[in-house]
Order: C-alpha cells, then structure tokens, then sequence
C-alpha cells in the first residue's frame, strides 16, 4: 500500500503546488544536488522517511523545473551517519551539497572548514521566511563565532511519562506532577510496594550501549535538573567531571537501583534500550519513565500503536532535584541541515533548505519523527498539537527550560561515555559508592582528553 | 617437429628471464597500490593526530611518538591489551584447539551415523552468520535465558556478570568447528602402519595419542594455532554486537577499542595506532609458531 502512495505523491504534490507559481529565477535555477541523510535514525518508521524524503524531492523539482535532487540516505545510527558522511566530505567530489546531521555535529563540521555561512540567507525574509518563528535558542543552535552554518528541522527533549492507572493503584493522585527527584523516587517505591505484578517501577537510562541518544534523554536531563547543572564550563573549557550536582546524580541512581526501583540490566544494557521504554510503556510493564518527546509519536498507529496512549499514560516535566528554579529541566538536541561550502549550487542547496522547512513538512516531519518543531508557529499550530495528545503540548511547554548538551565540543562522545559507564555501573553493582562511580566518569574523560581538560566544580 | 637435445637452457640450475619481470608487473603493480602502499600509509597516519572531524581533519601532522606515550599511560588501552590476550589464548589458542582436537579424535572413532550428525552440528555453528550466533549467545545469556535457568540463578544476567567468560564462550562455539575440521583432515592423513605397529606394540591409548599421534600432527597443529590466532585477534562482530564493549569496558578487546578510538572519538590517528600493535602482536603469534614449525621440519 505505501508504494501506491509513494508512486502517487509526486503526481499529487505536483497538482497542489501548481498554486505556488515559482517565480522566473527558479524556473531558469539548473544543476543536480546531494542531500544526505539518515533513513532509518531520524523517522519513528523508515516507511515515513520515505514518504517525507520523496515529498521533498518532488516539491523541490516543481519549484525548480531544470534542476534535480538526489536523495542520498544512508542506513544505521546517527554515529554510522556522521562517520559515513564525514568520509565523503574528505573529497570535494563526493561532498553532498546538502546534509541533514544530529545538531551537536554542526560545531566539529565546521571545525573541518566544510560548511557555508548561512547569514545572508537566513537574514533574508524572502529566502527564510520561517527563520523569524524560531526561537532564540535554535537559532542560536548552530551559531559558531558569530554565523549561522545550519537551518534545525526539529528537537527532542525530555520530560517524565507515566502511567496513570500504576499509579493510582500504588496510591498517588493523578494527575501527578512531582516537585523533587525525592518526589519521583517516593512514587517509584508506593508503585514497588504495590506489588503489581510485571511493573518495573521507575525508568531511568542507564551504562553505555544507547550511546549519545541514551543520556541525551537519560542522564544527562539529571545533570541538568542537579544543583550544579553544568557539563561542560565554557569559561575553562573544560568538561565537569566532578561537582554537587554530578554526586547528586549518581545518588539518585543508587537509589534507584539499590532499592530495585529500576529496571534490569538486560533492559537498561541492551542495543535496544533507547526504544525500551516506549516498549514497556505500552504493554504496560513500567510506571514512571524519564524519556523523550518522540516515544508518544512512536505510540501512533503507524508505529508501535498504543491506542489509549493519551487516556491512559501523561506527561510532565522533569523536576530540579530540590525544586530549584527554574523548576524543571531537560536536554535539548536536534537534527540541522547545512550546505556544503564546495557546492556549486549555493542557491538550489538553499532553496531545497526552504522546501524542508516550510510549515508544511515541519508539521510532517516533526509528528512522524518525533520532534519539537522549531518554529512557534508549527510548534502552536493543530497539525502538530492534535496529532499525539496530550503529550506533544507538555514537552512544547518544556522547550524554554530545555537546554542544549556541548555536544559542539570535541571531548563529548568521552564525556558521554564516562557518564554511561558510571551510571551502568551503578545499575550493575547498587554497591558502588558516589565517589567510585564519580571516578569511572572522571578516569573515563581524563584519559580521553586529558587530565588538564578535566575539572572539579564546587 | 625434431626436438634438438642440448640446445635448451639447463634445467638443473635455478634461471631468471628477464622476461617474466613484465609478467609480473601488473600483479606486483596491484599489490603495490591495494596492499603495500594503504598498510605505508596506515602505518604514517599512526603517527599523526588525525581526526575523522573537526580542525584536525584537514590540519593534522605528524606527532612522532605521542601516541605510543599515550598508549602506555592509557588505562583502557592496558586493560582492552590484557582482554585481547585473554580472549585470544583462552578462547581460540586453548578452548577452540582442545576442544577441536577433542571433537575429531572422537568422531574418529565414532560409528558413521554419529560422526555425521555431530559433525553437522558443529559445522552449522560455524556456518551461521556472526550476528546470529550474536543474537543467540546474547539470549542465551541474558536474566530469564537458557543458561540462567539452567544455573537456577533465573535473575542473573550473565552477560553482565561473567561478560568476557560468555564471548568467549560464545566464540569459541562459534569457531570450534574451524579446528575440528582442520584436525579431522590431519588425522586422515596420519599412516596408517606407524599406528597399527604402535598398537601392535601394546601401547596404550594414551600413550598412542602422546607419543605418535601427537608428533605426527604437530605441522597441523601449527597451522591450526596460527590461523585461529590470526582470526580472533581481530574478531569484532560476535562481540560488538553482544556487548558493544560492556559492560563498562569489561569486553574491550583491541578490536573495539580502535572502533571507539576511531568512530566515536573520532580520532583516526590515535585508533590507527592502536590498530598497528594488533597488527605487531599478530606478527609476534604467527614468527612464533612459524619458528616452531620450521624447528619441527
């Protein structure tokens, strides 16, 4: 049935966008462009990404009837991607012009000298009409030394799920909104102390098989929500591998896992953990999960259907670790397309840019791949609001307290590393004491970055 | 046509044609620019800070011996060494041989149909794709898995709690049929009168298998060791796929610590180093047991 309509989208697409007459530069606009991309990280189903990719392509070519767009997908994880892609870019005559990429890459691509500034494109009204909608901070995303170098096309962040009937079964009033991390491990003992069989109580990501994406929406939101919620000091410039806030998290999840609130290491170390929880969720074996604005889109019918997703689970922040302002916190990471800076066709790369970010395919991409859009606009419009209710509204109305991982900064995959080997440690042996377990993190990126890159915040 | 004795060159004596130079040249050519000149180079980019992004992608240089100081004080790289070793000798040189050896000596004697079925088996475990016998070892090992009940510890997860024991394990499962088979072909091969004169003789078995069986295959043997040294020393697939390197870096062998040096760090240069000693220590392995067997003939 998709390749019916796949096959039939173009003709489609071609007859509504009769109506947006191109104008006569365009219509001269010749050349063929690469975009690359990832075909099976970005979208919840890879069916998806091929619909939104061919819709792509099609408008593009009716906006620019003498030019063509090839359509570059690779397989695999966002680390396959970038790996693949950073081996094309060593040789202008296989760049892609075009390259849709995790937002945390954009800094060490533009370390390489491989990406085009994109000032005078976003400054442009005309050119980037969406570009005013977003907010500050993802256009200051990909801001480096004062230029733009990559347009988002979407976010993730983080909230808590959990499952209305567990917990009012264990005894705590819903809808629930807790005020503190003792708040949340509070919760997580009535459900244990329920004894309802098959629950796991609290999760919680973590050690290191989930990579990036595992503590982009594990423990990393806890390093933000702590006292001290610094990764990286933009001062020294260097990476926080001890302080309060740290000790706190690492506390947390001894708590978690000595009074087995947490779920088991075949769950937490498995290649599959990043989606676990979306999975245990629905077939309704967890209460409470620490996890990302995408597992409600992966609740659609599309995907792993959970019908009564929106009647029976909820969302909400995730609280600072005594209460804090500002309250509650959470990671911010997306994906970012940019233009090579050895195209030959700066002005078809952009124009293809535009066609991505319209209102339209935001509103598309964002509800099939799970993201925050960028722009308020498509973030407040009914396509994307009633599309997973209620959930898309909680982590929309967490954005301006989301904050964005260094993951610019080359020592960030160690740091990432380190804190998925403390924590699975922890999850191993609950034994483990804070300081053992700040050690594996401190050990882990020293060794990696060097001692003199490393510090103690107090 | 007459053949004229005496008019052709002597074939008692070692010739050269300078002829056969040009037929060699598009080979030589080949080896030169897919082999010898990509292992050169590797062998430069070892010595660099090369970065697979990033500033250092494009301005790296030559950083002489910096990386080989960094190993030395790279705790990860210490221990990823140690868990190469032990992965190497436990499971291939001593698990896969023995247990190899063991296999063929008794479907050696097994009845046809037996030795048939077994040898099947063991066969099948190799022929199955890697990432199967991943896959099956990984349930195997996991909290409510065959082997947790088999121990009666349903909630252990063993791939946590023994990790490089169960690759091992899982490897040498995988690879025993490798052994079996080139042990099986040795033992065809031995004569048949030296045995039976042994036998004659009244030696035990025992002392039949030390004292003649032993000897005899020792070439076998050899080859064996070498080539199961050679292809566990870089085995990456059956443990990426288990354990990723985990539990923290419990299952870190060299292979995977190149992988995340070069593919997650990013840095190319620093990796290719790592991978230049694996390529050091597989030279070790291979002059050692050439050595031995070149003592042997």
């Amino acid at each position: 049935m998709w390749s019916v309509i796949v096959a039939s989208l173009p003709a489609l697409l071609v007859a509504c966008g009769s109506g947006n007459t191109p104008t006569a530069t365009t219509d001269d606009m010749t050349g063929s462009i690469t975009v690359a991309y990832s075909t099976t990280y970005v979208f919840d189903s890879d069916d998806t990404s091929v619909i939104w990719w061919n819709k792509v392509k099609s408008e593009f070519e009716s906006a620019y009837p003498k030019a063509k767009l090839v359509l570059q997908g690779f397989n695999g994880t966002d680390v396959d991607l970038v790996n693949k892609v950073a081996l094309e870019y060593k040789n202008p005559s296989t760049t892609p012009d075009v390259f849709m990429l995790p937002s945390g890459y954009v800094g060490q691509w533009v370390g390489s000298d491989y990406l085009l500034p994109l000032d005078s494109f976003v400054n442009d009204s005309n050119k980037a009409p969406f570009w005013s909608s977003f907010p500050k901070v993802i256009q200051d995303e990909s801001k480096i030394n004062g230029k733009v170098y990559a347009v988002n096309t979407g976010e993730n962040n983080t909230a808590i799920y959990y499952n209305n009937a567990m917990l009012t079964k264990a005894g705590i009033t819903v809808p629930w909104q807790p005020k503190t991390w003792d708040d949340i491990l509070t919760a997580a003992k009535a459900v244990k102390a329920s004894n309802q069989a098959g629950v796991i109580p609290l999760w919680v990501g973590a050690g290191t098989s989930a990579g990036a994406g595992g503590v982009l929406q594990g423990a990393a939101n806890l390093v933000y929500g702590s006292s001290t919620p610094t990764i990286f000091d933009y001062n020294t410039k260097k990476w926080v591998v001890d302080s309060p806030g740290l000790r706190q998290v690492m506390d947390f999840y001894r708590s978690v896992y000595s009074q087995h609130l947490g779920a088991s290491t075949s769950d937490l170390f498995s290649p599959k953990a990043v989606g676990r929880p979306v999975v245990l969720l629905k077939d309704h074996q967890l209460a409470i999960a620490v996890g990302s604005n995408w597992f409600a889109d992966a609740w659609t019918e599309q995907n792993r259907h959970w019908a009564n997703a929106a009647q029976e689970a909820s969302a909400v922040p995730l609280p600072t670790s005594t209460g804090q302002a500002p309250g509650s916190a959470s990671t911010l990471g997306g994906w970012a397309v940019g233009i090579s800076k050895v195209t030959k066709h700066p002005e078809l790369s952009w124009g293809l840019l535009k066609i991505m970010e319209s209102d339209d395919n935001q509103t598309y991409i964002a509800n099939r791949a799970g993201f925050v859009p960028p722009s308020q606009k498509v973030a407040k419009s009914d396509g994307f609001l009633s599309f997973a209710p209620p959930f898309n509204k909680a982590f929309g109305d967490a954005l301006p307290n989301s904050k964005l991982v260094p993951s610019e900064q080359e020592g960030y995959p160690a740091w990432v590393q380190g804190i998925g080997q403390a924590t699975g440690q922890i999850a191993t042996d609950p034994n483990t004491s804070v300081d053992a377990a700040i050690k594996i993190l401190h050990d882990a990126v020293a060794n990696q970055v060097g001692a003199d890159k490393v510090e103690t915040l107090h | 046509m007459a053949v004229v004795a005496g008019l052709g060159p002597r074939l008692d004596r070692e010739r050269f044609q300078w002829s056969s130079l040009a037929m060699l040249t598009p080979a030589l050519a080949l080896l030169g620019l897919l082999f010898v000149f990509p292992v050169l180079y590797a062998g430069y980019l070892g010595f660099t800070n090369l970065a697979l992004v990033g500033a250092r992608s494009r301005d790296y240089s030559f950083t002489g011996l910096d990386n080989v100081v960094r190993m030395l004080g790279d705790y990860v790289f210490v221990k990823s060494a140690w868990l190469t070793l032990i992965f190497v000798v436990g499971s291939a040189i001593v698990g896969q041989s023995v247990l190899g050896m063991a296999l063929a000596l008794l479907l050696r004697n097994a009845v046809v149909p037996i030795r048939l079925i077994v040898g099947s088996i063991v066969i099948v475990a190799w022929v199955l794709p890697e990432i199967t016998v991943a896959l099956v070892w990984y349930a195997f090992s996991q909290a409510g898995g065959t082997l947790s009940i088999l121990l009666r510890h349903s909630d252990t997860n063993f791939l946590v709690v023994v990790p490089m024991l169960i690759v091992s394990l899982a490897n040498l499962w995988r690879n025993v049929a490798f052994s079996m088979l080139v042990f099986s072909a040795g033992l065809r091969n031995l004569p048949t009168e030296v045995l039976e004169a042994a036998e004659v003789e009244g030696a035990s078995v025992w002392r039949r298998y030390r004292q003649v069986i032993l000897p005899l295959l020792k070439p076998t043997i050899l080859t064996n060791l070498l080539l199961v040294t050679i292809l566990n020393l870089s085995e990456f697939t059956l443990i990426y796929a288990m354990t990723q390197g985990g539990p923290g870096i419990e299952t870190m062998t060299l292979p995977l610590y190149v992988y995340q040096e070069a593919f997650v760090f990013h840095q190319l240069g620093y990796g290719t180093a790592i991978s230049l000693v694996l390529v050091l220590i597989g030279a070790v392995f291979s002059l050692l047991f050439v050595r031995a067997a070149r003592s042997q003939a």
